[in-house]
């Protein structure tokens, strides 16, 4: 099913055992390179800033050349039609075929915009097409149906990340435009039901990953369960079904029915995860957890003013020092497995001082109020490296 | 730790040699008691804190001045600050002329609110009673200074990081690329001038840490900040100076600064600089093309030329990139 070379493939997941070894500083730089060389693979990935770079670089190709032929066939009255889009995306499907058979690209930027280019394509020439057949009423099932088949099919054929959020993410609006047809019952149960599906795709990827099966879909069941996590608590979170149901309802600002169950769900849920993230030793879970408890916060503040502003971010922030001080100190020596210690990699991360050019970024007006906390990996000037070229 | 580790396969690796008996010690070791880092959680919520602490701080002491009184507010941020260094001090290794490793985690992010907290200090007298006057450079050399004195003694990037910022706020502008660009202040020349002197002085800065060999690992901070500022003042002097030939001169010194800087990462080895200058080349081409092109004399066949111009350059820019990776690489 996959395209890659299974060897190739192989290796290549032995490299990153290597490699994460070597990290660990089991593995000498010697005894790595040595491994290196006997397990090679001519499969082709590179940083994550040359990624964005050619992944920009080949959405301008696509989009340009589209273009190009669009105008050279517009007398014509063939691209007025939804088959127009089809033919395109079939079309760039054959590309993307082609150049990863013969380049070897995997995960590379170029394989991963023409993937997104033939999803594209695809999935809006089926949206016009039913549009076309009957106007009358949306078609929001059967385009996630479409969407779904689509991105299950691409990340099992390239095994992509991004096309493995998307599965996720269509078969959840399958569940939620399909669900609304069961009348009031079904709108009373929505999130729930969501819910449930978003466990159900949790444990699913949880049980997957260990399938001699998925061996080269780990990352994918990675995307899958932190994606899942997410939506699992978004589907409960009081804020999102108050939203959700005041829309659906045409009922702004009322306050929701049985309201208390989501409070708890708000609440309780991101502190689970972190316990269980760190009692299972899981650190997808953990982290989700962590960024959810910031969810939490924004939620109850969004309610509830029970403290100003400044005060409850005094607070906050005196709260987070003190904890990841007791972190720090606490695990001063490694216990249950876990250390503060950094690995030894130059990761990316490390390696372009996205810390150091974060911090100047925050703090460069002496020191001023940030405005933005949030951003903590949304800014840095890194990216802009890639955006110059997509003017 | 990989999802599907394979330990079985070092038994194996083992026999043949390509394992030492040591390395094989250790994995042994690593298989039976795995351990997890938590460094960049701890970081990050090390870091949150500190932004949601000042800010919470400076706001609430903000909105209550007029209850508290100036004298408090300074001897409490002057009691932060001190109490910060005191801390920091206490812990510092000495100085040397490479690299420094932290004591720990939290070292750095105390000194980092101690610099704060001395930048406020700083602010709040020029501001409540303007110790300097309207001497505005002092106002801004004496942070700067200080800040490139503690990132030098203490070796910190972060706040190397603000010290340039502070160059380039001394400089007459503002150094971060976000301001820059979002707030459009490029509408004088002398603020183009000041922006490429302020990018040409990193990037000769950038050298000198190499030749001199004093901390080498802040090379890559000047070299990041240089090439953005001096390229985008360039660019920007190509615009500003549109409708006039002498245009084409500040197009043609960001192609040649692109070129240079393109050759000079090879002997650094730095495959995001060859990136950078790449893309920079390339806006500088595509402005030029898209200027012959627009001079009329293509008449009706524009767009479709502009769009065949952009579909081949991405092409070539693209085999132009993954060529030099690939010698990277090897070399």
């Amino acid at each position: 099913m996959i395209i890659h070379n299974k060897e190739w493939l192989n290796n290549l997941k032995l490299q990153e055992q290597f490699e994460d070894d070597h990290d660990a500083g089991c593995l000498t730089d010697n005894e790595l390179k040595n491994l290196k060389a006997k397990y090679f693979s001519r499969l082709t990935s590179y940083g994550i800033l040359m990624r964005v770079g050619l992944f920009v670089l080949t959405l301008i190709i696509v989009a340009f050349s589209t273009g190009m032929i669009s105008l050279v066939l517009a007398e014509s009255h063939l691209i007025e039609n939804f088959m127009w889009p089809l033919i395109l995306g079939i079309g760039n499907y054959f590309i993307l075929e082609k150049w990863v058979k013969d380049n070897y690209h995997y995960g590379s930027g170029v394989d991963n915009a023409l993937i997104i280019t033939t999803a594209g394509f695809l999935i809006g020439g089926f949206g016009w097409m039913m549009d076309t057949i009957d106007n009358s009423q949306s078609h929001f099932i059967s385009i996630s149906l479409f969407t779904l088949a689509v991105s299950v099919y691409l990340s099992l054929r390239f095994a992509d990340l991004l096309m493995s959020a998307l599965s996720c993410l269509s078969l959840l609006a399958f569940i939620f435009f399909a669900w609304q047809y069961l009348g009031g019952f079904g709108m009373a149960t929505l999130p729930f039901v969501l819910m449930l599906v978003s466990g159900g795709i949790y444990y699913f990827s949880k049980r997957l990953i260990k399938h001699p099966k998925a061996y080269y879909y780990d990352h994918c069941l990675h995307v899958l369960q932190i994606l899942s996590l997410l939506t699992l608590y978004l589907s409960g979170n009081y804020y999102v079904v108050n939203e959700l149901s005041n829309e659906l309802h045409n009922t702004p600002g009322a306050p929701l029915p049985f309201g208390f169950i989501f409070w708890i769900i708000t609440i309780l849920l991101p502190l689970g995860y972190i316990a269980w993230g760190i009692k299972t030793r899981n650190m997808i879970m953990l982290r989700v957890g962590l960024l959810l408890v910031a969810g939490a916060v924004y939620t109850f503040r969004t309610y509830y003013h029970v403290l100003p502003i400044e005060v409850a971010l005094s607070i906050g922030g005196a709260v987070m020092l003190l904890i990841s001080y007791a972190v720090i100190k606490y695990l001063k020596t490694p216990k249950q497995g876990f250390t503060t210690a950094p690995l030894k990699r130059s990761s990316v991360l490390d390696h372009l001082n996205i810390e150091s050019i974060i911090i100047g970024e925050t703090f460069s007006n002496t020191g001023a109020a940030p405005t933005n906390p949030g951003s903590r990996f949304g800014g840095g000037s890194a990216g802009g490296g890639g955006s110059s070229a997509g003017y | 730790m990989t999802t599907h580790h394979n330990y079985e396969i070092y038994d194996e690796l083992h026999t043949e040699k390509l394992v030492s008996d040591e390395s094989f010690e250790k994995l042994q070791q690593r298989r039976s008691n795995p351990l997890l880092s938590v460094h960049w959680e701890v970081k990050t919520v090390l870091y949150l804190g500190i932004t949601l602490l000042t800010g919470g701080v400076g706001t609430l002491v903000y909105k209550n001045i007029d209850t508290i009184g100036h004298q408090v507010i300074i001897a409490f941020i002057a009691l932060l600050t001190v109490g910060c260094f005191t801390y920091s001090f206490k812990h510092k290794k000495p100085y040397s002329r490479s690299r420094v490793e932290t004591p720990n985690t939290f070292f750095d992010y105390v000194l980092l609110l101690g610099t704060l907290s001395f930048l406020i200090f700083v602010g709040y007298l020029q501001y409540q009673y303007t110790i300097f006057g309207t001497n505005y450079g002092l106002a801004t050399a004496i942070p700067m200074v200080a800040l490139f004195y503690i990132a030098y003694d203490f070796d910190h990037i972060g706040i190397l990081n603000m010290a340039i910022a502070n160059l380039g706020v001394w400089m007459g502008v503002t150094a971060t690329p976000r301001h820059l660009l979002a707030e459009g202040t490029f509408n004088s020349q002398s603020i183009i001038f000041a922006y490429l002197a302020f990018g040409l002085l990193l990037l000769a800065a950038a050298w000198c840490t190499q030749k001199f060999v004093i901390k080498k690992h802040f090379k890559f901070t000047y070299e990041h900040y240089g090439i953005h500022a001096s390229s985008v003042a360039l660019l920007a002097g190509y615009f500003f100076n549109y409708d006039e030939s002498i245009s084409f001169i500040w197009l043609f010194a960001a192609l040649g600064l692109s070129v240079g800087l393109y050759f000079d990462s090879f002997k650094e080895k730095s495959y995001y600089f060859a990136l950078l200058s790449v893309l920079y080349g390339y806006f500088a081409t595509s402005c030029l093309v898209f200027r012959i092109l627009s001079m009329d004399t293509v008449g009706e066949g524009i767009i479709a030329m502009g769009m065949m111009y952009m579909t081949l350059s991405a092409v070539g820019v693209i085999f132009l990139l993954t060529s030099t990776y690939k010698k990277f690489k090897t070399a």
